[in-house]
């Protein structure tokens, strides 16, 4: 058997698709060949780790779907019989609300976009990964994922601020979209940077959105569309139908 | 969409390609997984969770060659939420007597989630894999994670033929593996587990 024909072997072990006659000769050359164990090791553990960021990415992509279909759903609003008359006199002040935004929106579009009005229109932030909030998290990091959902920037910054050097890119993230949100544009690129630099491919995407819109928040358009242009040319990116979207308005 | 087709289509496809697929079965299951795990003493945050990793396992499951789905897509999904959301159940030490929100009637083996635990060597081997340049990730993810063949591979990625992809991903491998025997700690690793 020749070194190649060995090594699709093994990969049809670790994938799982060796025939019943595959499996005798797969069996009969581990016997022989010993030391072949030691390789199929290593490769069965690549190809876990490999499915470890699989997965990971596909969680990201089911996360993103959850939020564009569900939403931020926090609450059941099943109503409670009794409680018919309080939904009905919410539901006609929500109404009225939404008549009154509707109205503004109108007047809104009449005008020219600014870029301050783009980033508003943009901006939604980070939906961190629910893994990473478990019961171990230190307290200082609950805090500050508490103030980032309770979207008070501010305090979420002011608490991560001392621990930022120790942090993994998710917070690292976060951090610098409160940055953003509270005009911290240095530290807000800073961070953006080092994500970047990183070349953790799970948030290069994500970083260059938000320092895009970073940029746009301090009317640098051509910053801005530099980095949109980016996300705009390739298909797979994170935020790559919004980045098109936004480039056409700017 | 047929169900069947359904299939197929996670079977060949990347997770990308299957995203529309990944979002109709949020907008037809999400909601019958989020009743049963309200019902059961869930948040809406289990809700999420459970749902979520029971679509990874459907779609790692529609990669197994020999997989068929003998019911139907919702029936399947809900015995499987059902299954995810009694171990979560248990694992929290909760008194448990399930109170089923529809109807089902076939059993999925309670160790379809196994393979999604991973050790701290292949979490740290998973960071080597991300340094290891665009052209390897793309082809050992597509060859192991997505279970894509190698002629299927070279079409998608521009190999001239399935040979040539091939002897990439035994050139990434080599590297990985190189890298991989940098590490000290798995090089005792392997030597525990007497390799």
């Amino acid at each position: 058997m020749t070194k190649e024909q060995i090594d699709i072997l093994l990969d049809k072990y670790v994938n799982n698709t060796l025939s019943a006659k595959e499996e005798i000769q797969f069996n009969e050359i581990l016997d022989n060949i010993p030391e072949l164990k030691r390789d199929l090791k290593i490769r069965q553990d690549i190809a876990q780790s490999m499915n470890y960021l699989g997965n990971k990415e596909l969680k990201n992509l089911l996360d993103k779907i959850h939020l564009e279909e569900f939403g931020n759903e926090q609450v059941d609003l099943t109503p409670k019989s009794k409680n018919w008359i309080i939904y009905l006199i919410g539901g006609i002040i929500l109404l009225g609300i939404l008549g009154v935004f509707l109205l503004n929106t109108n007047t809104q579009s009449a005008e020219s976009q600014s870029p301050e009005n783009l980033y508003a229109e943009y901006f939604e932030p980070f939906v961190p990964s629910s893994q990473t909030r478990g019961e171990n998290a230190e307290k200082i990091l609950e805090t500050f994922y508490e103030a980032y959902q309770d979207k008070n920037y501010a305090k979420a910054l002011n608490v991560i601020k001392p621990i930022l050097n120790e942090q993994e890119n998710q917070v690292l993230l976060l951090a610098s979209i409160s940055a953003i949100q509270s005009d911290n544009h240095n530290l807000a690129q800073k961070l953006l940077d080092q994500i970047l630099d990183s070349k953790d491919y799970y948030f290069t995407d994500h970083a260059n959105w938000y320092k895009a819109l970073s940029f746009l928040k301090q009317e640098k358009n051509k910053e801005a569309k530099d980095l949109l242009e980016e996300l705009s040319q390739d298909s797979d990116a994170d935020h790559h139908l919004e980045a098109k979207k936004l480039m056409e308005k700017i | 969409m047929m169900e069947n087709e359904l299939i197929q289509k996670l079977k060949h496809g990347s997770i990308h390609e299957s995203e529309n697929i990944f979002r109709s079965l949020y907008k037809d299951h999400y909601e019958m997984t989020k009743q049963l795990v309200l019902k059961n003493n869930g948040t809406l945050e289990d809700a999420k969770d459970v749902f979520q990793e029971v679509i990874i396992a459907f779609y790692h499951k529609a990669k197994q060659e020999d997989f068929e789905l003998s019911c139907k897509v919702s029936t399947f999904l809900y015995a499987m939420s059902r299954n995810q959301w009694l171990k979560r159940l248990r694992d929290r030490k909760r008194i448990v007597n399930m109170v089923d929100t529809a109807s089902f009637d076939i059993a999925i083996e309670d160790n379809w989630q196994d393979d999604t635990e991973y050790s701290e060597h292949q979490i740290a081997i998973a960071e080597l894999l991300k340094n290891s340049g665009e052209r390897c990730l793309k082809i050992l993810k597509a060859f192991y994670f997505e279970k894509k063949s190698m002629k299927k591979i070279a079409e998608n990625q521009g190999y001239s033929s399935e040979q040539i992809a091939r002897n990439q991903k035994v050139r990434c491998m080599k590297k990985i593996k190189a890298a991989v025997m940098q590490n000290e700690n798995y090089k005792n690793y392997l030597l525990e587990m007497k390799f």
